[in-house]
């Protein structure tokens, strides 16, 4: 029992990993926003969650359900903001302004004292349901909590990738110039997307605050984005499948090697081999699956309308042919 | 069909790595445990991280005091203390990891290390495991009045620290000072009640400058010091900033008397910023007397035992202590548990009782069917209602790159 317990702890953490690591895909990976200020959305949501529901002075005293609902309007209303000014800008430059928005927010949420408590934060913050399920049990229902609505952000993210949204979605990864001259609007979609994206993420926020039961401005920095990251090169960028399986595999492969037996004289050393064995994982992959351990695949417009019977799927990119140039065919 | 056959593979070697890790679970820990009958305890603490450079050195005491423990002939008719370590990055989400793993992985029956976040994270979650957290180190005013159950620290609380150091500053005639502070929780809560009591009595801040870590340069910061002009600087700050705002502090002549945060005063603080640099810095930490006999021993066994003199005396004595009082609580309750030791903690080292300064002494007692009063190699380890400890204080000041005791002050200081 207890060790059913652990597990579904690892899977509890997994899977709030692969919800940020699909939310990611949306933006990052189908639409190819090169965005590293996830954990920014990511530390919103949590701290919006905590300020609406912990009881006042500091917080509002809302209940649970009111404060998830506000904390991904709250995200969305923020990542509005971000979006607004900076997604004019192209790759790089988005990359390093979306990063620095991200050490704002969690610097603002170190020195605001009277909002956020500065850097103790908050601690011994309630989870939901925990009067009914005693003990230590109660990561058994957290983990399976964690799951259904790592499903259902599945299923919308796998919707959304086949729509038509997510084949325009694609069309501006691969070739921004030419999606704007067949006359769609590239910054309204980038914006919507990027909204939805963050409200997502903004979601994982409250697992992330039942999961820790604190909150503190330390607990956002910047590994969280590179582990996501990470998660989803490993797992395959553009795939929400990939994007599951990375974040699972990440976080799995770096609780396994902690049973690795070694004396504990020897402990510092191994300790330090852990963050080395995902960093050579990541290069591995890179090295010999460059789309990532799942690539990525998309139902094509031929044979949605049928125009031909044999092809199925369409390379993506960086293989050859150009997918939404022949796409658009 | 290539890519496909490709992450097959890649999937295949991955979980090989990983259940063959897993099946190797029964074994994980010591090398030189014993089969069954073992009681896992567990370090929980960032070997990696910003903690890693405490960890090493109290890895090394838990590691003594198992061995004494175990030399002794273990607890409760032979049953041998077997040390797993986690590593939590340092950071809070890897302890509650850490800590789901030492309670359902490793069924352990205590976790010692965490820090202030850690243990404030994992507060309602320790008494639902019947696994209690210890911390050496956490020195955080906001531990002071929750923990208790299921949560001990052998670490002196900084509000005490605080006050004690505002007391002797101002005993030795500083009235004027500046204070470099680290934009995190342990470095503020640092500062906080030092301040307080500081102006209290009479003293006056003429400038407090927060700085974030990770700068390239701190001159700014420095000379928002400088045009105060203070004649004692003190410095609430980590060890990898301590490089960059000690060294240009001295290349631009600023000759400030330095105090320095007890989370500093590790032999590593003087090695990073080099020795000229070093002399003469002072800090006041919580800390036995030199000349006590159990902190005499300890540093004599440790020695050694690792080739090395332990750090400054600080956290390394506070670990010891915590698995040896936990040792003896387990004994004095009769079973291996974590509920037996919350339970049995305080009576093994709180008064009355026999007084015993070492491990071997106290399960003589106990087996003996008498009460115990252990006394701590770093102090007397006496748990109030919170889980705290009173400790007592030296004045340690780099001579020749080592920290030497200057001054001792009994607990009874502040009173």
């Amino acid at each position: 029992m207890e060790i059913l317990v652990f597990i579904s702890g690892i899977i509890a953490l997994g899977g709030i990993y692969a919800m940020l690591a699909v939310a990611l895909n949306v933006n990052g990976g189908i639409l190819g926003l090169w965005d590293l200020g996830i954990v920014g959305y990511f530390a919103v949501g949590a701290y919006s969650y905590t300020l609406l529901t912990i009881e006042a002075p500091e917080g509002l005293g809302l209940p649970m359900i009111a404060g998830v609902i506000g904390s991904v309007i709250i995200t969305g209303l923020l990542s509005l903001f971000i979006g607004y000014i900076s997604l004019r800008l192209q790759s790089e430059y988005l990359l390093i302004t979306t990063f620095a928005f991200a050490e704002i927010i969690r610097i603002v949420a170190g020195n605001e004292e009277w909002l956020t408590n500065g850097n103790i934060g908050f601690f011994g913050l309630d989870k939901p349901f925990q009067e009914f399920i005693p003990g230590a049990n109660y990561m058994l229902f957290f983990s399976g909590l964690v799951l259904l609505t790592l499903a259902i952000f599945y299923i919308f993210a796998q919707r959304l990738a086949d729509s038509p949204m997510g084949r325009y979605m694609r069309a501006i990864r691969e070739n921004e110039i030419v999606t704007q001259s067949i006359g769609k609007k590239i910054y309204t979609t980038k914006l919507k997307v990027f909204v939805l994206s963050s409200c997502m993420v903004g979601l994982v926020g409250c697992f992330y605050v039942w999961y820790m039961s604190i909150i503190a401005p330390n607990m956002f920095t910047s590994a969280i984005t590179f582990t996501v990251w990470t998660a989803l090169v490993l797992g395959g960028i553009g795939n929400n499948r990939g994007a599951v399986i990375g974040a699972f595999v990440l976080i799995l492969v770096q609780e396994a090697t902690r049973f690795i037996p070694v004396p504990a004289e020897y402990s510092v050393v191994l300790a330090g081999l852990r963050q080395f064995i995902s960093g050579m994982m990541l290069i591995l992959v890179l090295r010999f699956l460059p789309q990532g351990l799942i690539a990525e695949k998309f139902k094509s417009v031929e044979k949605l309308f049928k125009f031909h019977d044999n092809s199925i799927i369409l390379e993506p990119k960086g293989v050859g042919k150009n997918a939404a140039s022949q796409g658009a065919e | 069909m290539k890519k496909v056959s490709m992450a097959a593979i890649s999937i295949c070697t991955a979980l090989t790595v990983m259940t063959g890790c897993a099946s190797s679970t029964g074994s994980s820990g010591d090398s030189g445990s014993n089969s069954g009958g073992d009681i896992n305890v567990g370090f929980l603490s960032g070997l990696t991280g910003w903690l890693g450079a405490f960890t090493k050195e109290n890895i090394n005491s838990i590691i003594m005091a198992k061995d004494e423990i175990n030399a002794a002939g273990g607890i409760l008719d032979g049953k041998k203390i077997n040390i797993i370590d986690v590593d939590t990055a340092s950071t809070v989400e890897g302890s509650i990891k850490g800590y789901q793993k030492l309670v359902n992985a490793d069924k352990a029956v205590v976790a010692i290390g965490p820090e202030t976040e850690s243990m404030l994270a994992l507060l309602k979650e320790a008494p639902k495991s019947k696994v209690p957290i210890m911390s050496a180190f956490a020195g955080s005013t906001e531990l002071d009045e929750v923990g208790g159950n299921y949560a001990f620290r052998t670490a002196a609380s900084d509000s005490t620290i605080g006050e004690v150091r505002a007391k002797v500053l101002i005993e030795s005639g500083v009235k004027e000072i500046a204070v470099m502070v680290g934009n995190y929780e342990g470095a503020q809560s640092d500062v906080e009640r030092f301040r307080e009591t500081y102006e209290g009595l009479g003293g006056k801040i003429l400038a407090e400058v927060t700085f974030n870590t990770g700068q390239n340069t701190y001159n700014g910061e420095l000379k928002k010091i400088a045009d105060a002009n203070p004649k004692l600087v003190y410095y609430s700050g980590a060890i990898d900033t301590a490089p960059t705002i000690f060294k240009s502090a001295k290349q631009r002549g600023y000759d400030w008397d330095w105090y320095v945060t007890p989370d500093v005063a590790v032999q590593e603080f003087i090695d990073v910023i080099g020795k000229d640099i070093a002399e003469g810095i002072k800090t006041i930490i919580p800390m036995e007397d030199e000349n006590n006999e159990g902190f005499k021993r300890f540093n004599k066994d440790y020695e050694a035992k690792f080739k090395a003199k332990p750090s400054g005396g600080y956290y390394n004595a506070n670990t010891y202590d915590l698995l040896i009082a936990s040792a003896l609580a387990m004994e004095a309750a009769g079973e291996a548990s974590g509920s037996a030791i919350n339970e049995k903690i305080r009576e093994v080292t709180n008064p009355p009782g026999k007084v015993v300064n070492t491990f071997e002494e106290g399960l003589k007692e106990l087996r003996a069917g008498n009460d115990i009063d252990y006394q701590g190699t770093s102090g007397p380890i006496d748990f109030d209602e919170h889980g705290n400890v009173l400790a007592s204080y030296a004045l340690m000041e780099v001579k020749d790159g080592e920290w030497k005791q200057n001054e001792f002050f009994s607990a009874d200081f502040l009173d």
